[in-house]
Formats: C-alpha cells, structure tokens, sequence
C-alpha cells in the first residue's frame, strides 16, 4: 500500500514537472543573441534569483532564461522591432501575468492569489517586482515607499497623531498586509504560514488572543476593526471613533435596532453619561478585549 | 562572438562583493511646550547619540551561504528593527527580524475620568497608562528553496512587560494603582511544502505557549474616582494587590492546496484547525471602606480568589474556483467557512471582612458559524476595457452571553444574513491612464451588531495617469454608506501629484475623508432617547520635495499635516527639512530639523510642540 502511494506520488510528480525542451521549439533565440543589445539588464538580471535559470536546467530554460519570460526572441532579434516580443511594462496585465504565472502559478506563496484584491483589479506582478533588478526593496522603508505608491490614502492616514510605527520604517505593509492576496479581507495576513489561520494582529498582540473565560463578542465575530482603525486614528487607543463613549454607544445604546437579532444593544447599565466618570467607558472596563474573571470586562 | 560576450559578463561577475552603508547622529529636543507626557505618548523620539540606519549586503559564494543582507532602523530610539536574511541557492532561506518598540502612553483625555473636575491635576492620577517594552522576534528557516519538496520551520515570540497604572474596580468605585505588565507568547511552527508546475500543497503544524501575568499594588490612601460621598460615607482604598496568572497552549495544524489541472482552471483550498486553551489564577484583595453592593453594606476587607480556564476550538475552510472558459472571462467561485466555539469557566470565593461568602461558579459559552460564498465573473470587453460583476452571501449564526443586567435568558443569538451585489469595471485608454470602479451594494435580513454592515452601498473609484516621465498623477475615491439601524457614511477623497525633473522631484499628496454616524440611544438615568452623534472631517496633506544642489548636496523639504474638525478635532503637523552633502568619496553629512505639534481643540492641555535637531554621517 506504502510502495503504490510512493509510486503514485513519484509518478504525479514526473508527470507533473515533465517540461518540453524549450531550445526545440521554433522561434526561439538565446540569451546570446539577447545581450548583445541589452548587455545592462543581462549583467543585472544575473544576479537576481531569476539568474539561475540561465545556468540551471531544472526549468528547462538554461541558456534562454530571457526568452523563459519574454517570449520566443527570434523574429525580434532579426528584426530588431518591439513588437515582435513580450514586454511586460506595455502588455495588459492580463497578458503579464500569465508569463509569470506559468512557473509561479501554483506556489505557496501565491496561494491567496485568486481571492486577493490586486489580482481582482489586474495590478500586474512587475508594477512591484522590478525582474530585472532583483526583488523590490525588502526593509521596512523600502516596502512602504513601494505600497504608498498607489495606497495614497493609507498613508494619509498613517500621519494621523496615532498610528502604528509604519512611518518610523519599524513596522512595513507586508506585516499586516499579504500583497500576493489571502482569504481575508484587504489581503490580511494570518498567524501562520498558511492562510487561513487567526487574524495576523495577534502575532504582535499576543495578549488580546484569548482564549478567555468571558469573551467580547465582537473581537471574535468581527475582528479588531470593529472598534480600531489601524492604519491612523485621533484616538489614542486607535480607535475608529476619537472618544470612546461615541464607540461603545452605537452598539449599547439600550435601544434595539429594527432588527430584533442583534446583539449587544442594551447595557449601559445605570451610569450617568453626563458624568465625566463614565465618558471613558474603558477606564473601569479595563479587559474590554476579554476577561478571564469577570463578565462585565472591569478585571 | 555573442558567446565572448556571455563569458566576458560572467567573468567580470566579482567572486564576492560587500555593499553597506550607516547612518550615525545625534539629536537634540528643543522648544518644548506642552504635554511632554503627550509627546512621549505620540512621538517618543528622545536625545542622545543614534543610530538612525544601516544596511549591509554580503554576496559571498561560501560552502554555507552566499548571500547575507542585515538592515535595521532607528537604534537608540524606542522604535527600533533589525533584519537578517541570509540565503544559500538551493540550499536554504533564513530570515529573522526583531523589533523593540516602547509603548508609553499616558494620555489625560482617554485615561483620566477625572480631568473635567481636576483640570491638569488628573494627569497626575492616569489610568489606563502604560510605560512598557514590546519585543517581537521571528525566525523563518526555508530549506531546499526551489526545490519540489520544501520543509519550512519557525519560530517567533511576543513580549510585553513594563509598568502602568490600571484601576482597580470595585463597587461604585474605581481606584488606580500601580501595576506591572508580563506576558509573553512564543510559537513553533514546521511543516512542509510540495511544489509542482500545476499543484502545490503545504502542510504545517504549529504549538504556541503563552503567559499573561499582571500584578497590581496600592499602598497609599486612594479615594479613586468617587470623590462624593455615598450612603453618607466616603469610599476609600488603604491597600490592594491583584494578582493575575494567565497559562496556555495552543496547538494548530493547517493545510493549503493549489492545483490547476487544466489550463482554465486553478483551484484553491484551505484548511485550519486549533484548540487553544488557558488557564488562570486570581487573587486580589483590598482594604478600605468599600461598598458591597449586593447587600448594600460597607466593608473594611475584600479578598478574591478565583481558579477558571477556557478552550476554543476553532476550525475553517476555504475552496476557491478560478474558472477561465474563454481568454476574455474569468469566473471566481469562492466559500470561506468557520466555526469557533469558546466555553470557559470560573470558580470565584469571595471573603468579605474574614467571613466567606458562598462559592461561584460561573460558566460562559460562545458558538459562532460564519459562511461566506462569492461568486465573481470578469469580462474583458476589449484588451483595454473589463468589467466583472457578481454576487456575495455571507450568513453565520452567533450564540453569546447575554449582558448582566439584560432581560431574557442567559444567551442571546445573532444571526448574519446579509447578500449584496459587486460590480466594476478597470478600463485602460492607453498604457499610461487607468481608471477603475467598483461598487457594492448589500442588503441583508439580519446583522450581528448594530455597526454591523448592512443595509450599504459602497463605491471606491481610481484614476492614474502617467502624464510624462516627468508627471504622475492619481485621484481616489471612496465612499461607504451604510443605513442600519441610523445613516453613517464613510468617505475618503485622495489626489497624489508626482513631478521628478533632474534638478527636483516633488510629491504632493491630499487627502479628505469624512464620517459621520448619527445613532441614536436610550439614556439610562433619564431613560429617554438622545441621540450619539460623531463627525470627524479631516484633511491630511503630505508633502516630499527633494531639491539636487550643487556639490551632490540634496535638501529634502516636506512633511505632513493633519487636521480635523467634528467630535474630536485635532491639528498634528510634522514638518521636515534636511540637507546632505558629500564630505568624501563613502561619506556625506546630515542635518535635519523635524518638528511635532499637535493641538487639542477641546483637550488644550494635552497639546504639544518639540523641535528636534539632528546631525549626523552616512558612510557607503
């Protein structure tokens, strides 16, 4: 039984991996030929990770590494015309992707990629990974320079008074954010390496995790950004309302929405709001994240 | 001839090379004004001798390694980083990153209750402050990287400790105290990858302990924030200790597959189960004049002792479709679901002036079932037009724990039912102008909470033009409305401006963004409705100019403005100026002036202002 599954995974594995030889095919010119035109993005091609395909022949690509992503290079090369190759800077996402996507399709990495938001409005895979010149800046800074780019309004709202250390360069995007897409909204990431796991804000907020004995309901049926906006807030708490009376209010209200199912409308309990004592409703509901003691969250 | 020149690059690839460069200063804080607890609270940059940054790159074709990069951030200040990467082709990929961020925060307007009646005395009594370090370190060791078969281990660990001031809650009082802040959550993780041209599977196991311990102390007389008496006598608080001792484990494994077995189709699915689970002890007991208020008598002493643990199972799944029938349309077909249940219980013993009370034994529940289904089509028009539509479900059910003082039973149960239609379009004149929509509209029966999204529509609208290699231009649009149970809306308008010539490159950005939420609530003393109105209208503008002088020198003029108008209204300005210039061939010299000012319309003593000066050396 052992030895058929080892032979159907042996099996599946070559079958699966079984590349035509490229060099067979028509059209195709070499890296040879390519260079002597574009010797500058040759010398810097090699030495990205993409470089190895030049010279391994695990892809099948050895000695054609630029046609492996731009095409068949041939008819471009006698004829010395942009037409007759794949740019990717010009081509329609749809058209770049699918070259990149031909080796990098079914890659750990890119298991959120169907349900991310890039993909959904066709940010193309070189808009960030600059091939030619090696991945993208990696630390902090360089990555949030990269995402505010286009995510302007995000980082309008990281300049607000309190806000997570994303202008400082200590924290980046991709800390909370899988730019490749996850199952979560705004492609958040997730606790583990796969995508599915817990909420990605408990890996810095360990402590909010839980389990408790008396949990908030909504910290775990709508996530932190039910009362917190991450990216920026007036509140000090970042929270998504400046004062946190108006937060928890618009939930206990002591008044039932039109919809009898909801949860959480009564209970402001007996305090007097006008008092400056119950206008921060936290100071006394200190465990407002949960409580392993107390069910009114005050210990 | 070509094959020369293929030999020659190779050749004149160096056998190693070393890139690197540091930035060392030394700032200084001057014009301070106002709250320098606010300060520390919303900047926390300090004086002394920094390391602002550095970044080396090893590239060395060792037995073990061959590539080394080390960047950090910020050394010397509270918020600093490192990271290392290092990687042999082949062989492995390892990455480890550190962050140490001081989390001070003591600011008078959220944590004092008392600051309307003790002016700027309350800030001397916060609660709710925290003066503590946050550590995080992650470890990530890929081996056989692109390879078919890849195991993968990690590790990470979260720490808190520090000091505050929290309060001490008892009956129709609040006191603060000290206290002391200890947890920490550490996590391993392996697993393996398998990674073929149509399939890819990961698989991983992980297990994470953690501890939360706080402890609270009051030595000195409090009368906490009851300053009137009650019942004719005046609460107070002589001593206190609270000691909490949190334990746990946390043990997951999860799956994610890709697989696409013909060229239209790619499949994705995914799989997670944990059952985390904590333990707690709790002891806490105080002295003073305290009000029990179930039998509405004071004592002079209150001890409690509790024992209690909780589990939560939690499982969820996903499959996703990514259905390509024609090259002009592409189908997605996606359910997300999960179910999460958490039961805890607690064993209380309370002694009231050396008499005990009868035991308590407390029990609590949540159950929540969420399912998600999407369906998505997209249609390109032309090469240059798409547009897609389709259609979200998400419906679950909730069971919680009713409040305290609620009629009804001790559960209450929600329920989520909610279906709303998606459509947009992406349309692209030319290589260099883009445009795209899209929008959602959702009506649902039923919602978890009364923010809950429900009755909504929501648009989101983009434009980039790439005018020149000289302009880039782009305009963003958002708006959400959402009408349950009282009109909110959410609106976000944004215009970034970018122009790069040789001598100077400037980037613009405005943004205007908007909420308002108008609900309404039944007062519980006056018990009558009133309404609970937030605005906040903001405006934020950044701006980076960067300025080519003679001599390679470079001035960078800009920074950020924030202000708000509504419920809150707050002013937070940064402006920044800095000038380098070259003082030899792997050398040149910083100054930079920053300033931090922000004003409280309503909160005027929480109001700042600090200029900070820094000079410092790059070398590369």
């Amino acid at each position: 039984m052992r030895a058929s599954l080892a032979n159907f995974v042996c099996g599946a594995s070559l079958m699966l991996a079984a590349q035509p030889p490229h060099t067979e095919k028509q059209g195709y010119a070499t890296t040879e030929a390519c260079l002597v035109c574009h010797e500058e993005l040759g010398k810097a091609f090699l030495k990205t990770r993409h470089g190895s395909l030049e010279t391994g022949s695990s892809r099948g690509w050895k000695g054609q590494s630029c046609e492996s992503c731009h095409g068949p290079g041939a008819k471009h090369g006698e004829a010395a015309e942009a037409k007759f190759i794949l740019n990717h800077a010009k081509a329609t996402p749809r058209v770049a992707d699918a070259s990149c996507l031909g080796c990098h399709r079914n890659q750990a990495t890119h298991a959120g990629r169907v349900s991310g938001s890039h993909a959904k409005v066709q940010v193309a895979c070189v808009t960030c990974h600059p091939v030619h010149h090696g991945a993208p800046r990696n630390d902090a800074a360089g990555v949030n320079a990269l995402c505010s780019g286009c995510h302007a309004s995000a980082w309008a709202a990281f300049q607000r008074p309190h806000a997570h250390a994303v202008p400082q360069g200590v924290m980046s995007c991709i800390d909370c954010h899988n730019p490749h897409g996850t199952s979560r909204p705004f492609s958040l990431q997730s606790t583990a390496r796969t995508t599915n796991a817990e909420p990605g804000c408990f890996k810095c907020h360990a402590d909010k995790r839980g389990p408790f004995a008396f949990e908030h309901a909504p910290v775990r049926l709508e996530g932190c950004g039910a009362c917190h906006e991450p990216h920026g807030s007036a509140n000090p708490r970042m929270l998504n309302r400046a004062e946190v009376l108006n937060l928890c209010l618009e939930c206990h209200a002591n008044a039932p929405g039109s919809r009898s199912t909801t949860l959480g409308t009564v209970a402001t309990g007996f305090h007097d709001l006008r008092l400056p004592l119950y206008r921060n409703c936290t100071s006394c509901h200190a465990k407002i994240h949960g409580s392993h003691i107390n069910r009114d969250f005050l210990r | 001839m070509n094959a020369l020149l293929w030999l020659t690059l190779w050749a004149q690839e160096p056998a190693k090379t070393y890139t690197g460069s540091s930035e060392v200063g030394y700032r200084v804080l001057a014009g301070e004004r106002g709250s320098f607890n606010t300060y520390r609270s919303v900047v926390n940059l300090g004086e002394g001798p920094r390391l602002l940054q550095f970044e080396s790159r090893y590239r060395v074709p060792l037995r073990w390694l061959d590539d080394l990069r080390v960047t950090g951030a910020n050394w010397g200040d509270p918020l600093n980083s490192v990271r290392i990467e290092a990687e042999k082709s082949s062989a492995y990929r390892a990455h480890f990153q550190y962050r140490n961020l001081a989390y001070f925060n003591a600011l008078p307007s959220f944590a004092s209750p008392q600051l309307a009646k003790l002016g700027t005395e309350a800030y001397t009594t916060n609660q709710n402050s925290w003066d503590t370090r946050q550590r995080f370190w992650n470890l990530d060791l890929d081996l056989l990287p692109g390879h078919r078969l890849q195991p993968f281990f990690g590790a990470a660990q979260n720490t808190n400790r520090g000091l505050g001031v929290s309060p001490l809650v008892l009956d129709e009082n609040s006191y603060p105290a000290s206290s002391r802040v200890d947890s920490a959550y550490t996590v391993f993780r392996g697993g393996l990858r398998y990674e073929l041209d149509q399939f890819h599977l990961t698989l991983e196991q992980g297990g994470a302990t953690f501890s939360d311990g706080t402890s609270l102390v009051n030595t000195a007389n409090n009368l906490g924030n009851r300053e009137a008496p009650l019942l004719g006598r005046q609460l107070s608080l002589q001593s206190a200790s609270r000691l909490y001792d949190v334990t746990g484990n946390h043990l997951y494994s999860s799956a994610d597959l890709t697989y696409s077995p013909v060229s239209w189709l790619d499949v994705s699915a995914e799989y997670y189960y944990s059952r985390p689970r904590s333990e707690v002890r709790f002891n806490e007991s105080a002295r003073g004049t305290i009000l029990w208020l179930d039998s509405l008598r004071f004592v002079n002493g209150q001890q409690s002792l509790a024992t209690g643990y909780a589990n939560q199972p939690r499982s969820a799944g996903g499959l996703t479709l990514e259905i390509r029938p024609f090259s002009r349309l592409r189908v997605l077909e996606a359910w997300q679901s999960e179910r999460t249940h958490n039961s805890g219980s607690l064993a209380l013993v309370t002694t009231l002036d050396s008499r005990a009370l009868p035991p308590l034994n407390l029990e609590d529940r949540m159950v929540w079932r969420q399912n998600e289904q999407r369906l998505q089509a997209f249609f390109d028009v032309t090469n240059r037009f798409t547009i897609f539509g389709g259609h979200r479900y998400l419906w679950g059910e909730a069971e919680v724990r009713r409040a305290t003082i609620a009629p009804g039973g001790p559960t209450e149960r929600g329920q989520l039912r909610r279906h709303s239609v998606l459509g947009g379009f992406i349309f692209r004149p030319t290589a260099k102008l883009t445009f795209n929509g899209e929008t959602e509209v959702g009506r649902g029966r039923q919602a978890y909470f009364r923010t809950s999204l429900q009755d909504f529509e929501q648009m989101r609208l983009r434009a980039r033009y790439q005018l020149s290699t000289a302009w880039h231009l782009n305009a963003r649009f958002a708006r959400l409305d959402n009408h349950y149970p009282f009109a909110s809306h959410n609106q976000q308008a944004n215009f970034t401006l970018q122009w790069t010539r040789q001598a100077v490159s400037v980037m613009a950005d405005y943004t205007r963004s908007s909420i308002r939420s108008d609900l309404s609530l039944l007062d519980p003393v006056l018990y009558r409705f009133s309404r609970s109105l937030y605005q906040d209208n903001a405006h934020t503008g950044t701006l980076a100019t960067d300025w080519r002088l003679p001599r390679k020198a470079t001035l960078t003029l800009g920074g950020s403005l924030f202000r708000s108008s509504g419920t809150r209204p707050s002013r937070f300005y940064q402006p920044l100026a800095r000038l380098r210039f070259p003082i030899a061939n792997h050398a040149s010299f910083l100054a930079e002036w920053r300033q931090a000012s922000l004003g409280q319309t309503l909160y005027p003593a929480e109001s700042f202002g600090m200029h900070q000066f820094t000079v410092g050396l790059r070398i590369f």
